[in-house]
């Protein structure tokens, strides 16, 4: 019994050679690095977003209550469902692609930063009003500390979403 | 990859499959590298 195609499932040596080829290949680095800006791109605005809402949701019930209908239902829309909208907003180019990654890695790490907030020890607070600490002091010497773990976590997340969304 | 699935060169196809692979690994090392500059009280036990 003999099985060879190289169509279906390539020996491990082809592969290898490919790989090799692939990775010395211009064109292919080119795309590569191409596709890494945007995602890095993508990421910071997700980032910015994601971190800026959190927040907000987070330390504020009011804005966890006004914010959390819009922001949970539109999690649930499937991500190419937003695609043949962001080609007519944006035009081609990196505009539909940047609006992906976006929608793809801004909720994880909006709901991990209203995790990481929501999760802070209230006596971190109080703490911090006995020492005089005003709402700026607290969210720079506690908030942002005590929630930073569980952002890079979301971040992980998002990283990884973003980068097979464009993929 | 698109080419690559056009054209049916599945070992070219594989090949950019591991590159898309180590570089996503690159990329969550390095949030772990920055998540351990960042808050580095979370990995004194290691």
């Amino acid at each position: 019994m003999q099985y060879d195609s190289d169509l279906l499932l390539p020996k491990p040596f082809t592969v290898f050679a490919a790989l090799g080829k692939a990775m010395v290949d211009p064109h292919i680095l080119l795309n590569l690095l191409l596709t890494l800006r945007r995602v890095l791109i993508g990421l910071i605005i997700a980032t910015s977003l994601g971190m800026g809402i959190g927040f907000a949701m987070g330390y504020s019930k009011i804005m966890m209550e006004l914010v959390d209908p819009v922001i949970t239902p539109l999690r649930q829309v499937p991500i190419m469902a937003w695609v043949p909208l962001t080609i007519v907003w944006f035009g081609l180019g990196d505009g539909p692609t940047l609006f992906l990654i976006v929608m793809v890695g801004v909720f994880p790490i909006l709901l991990s930063t209203v995790s990481g907030v929501t999760s802070i020890d209230k006596n971190f607070y109080n703490a911090g009003r006995c020492m005089g600490a005003g709402f700026l002091g607290m969210f720079v010497k506690i908030v942002i500390p005590a929630a930073l773990p569980e952002i890079m976590t979301g971040m992980r997340v998002a990283v990884s979403a973003g980068w097979m969304s464009v993929i | 990859m698109i080419e690559a699935q056009m054209l049916m060169d599945t070992p070219l196809l594989i090949a950019l499959m591991i590159m898309a692979a180590l570089v996503g690994y690159l990329m969550d090392y390095s949030i772990v590298l920055l998540s351990k500059f960042l808050s580095p009280w979370r990995f004194l036990d290691e």
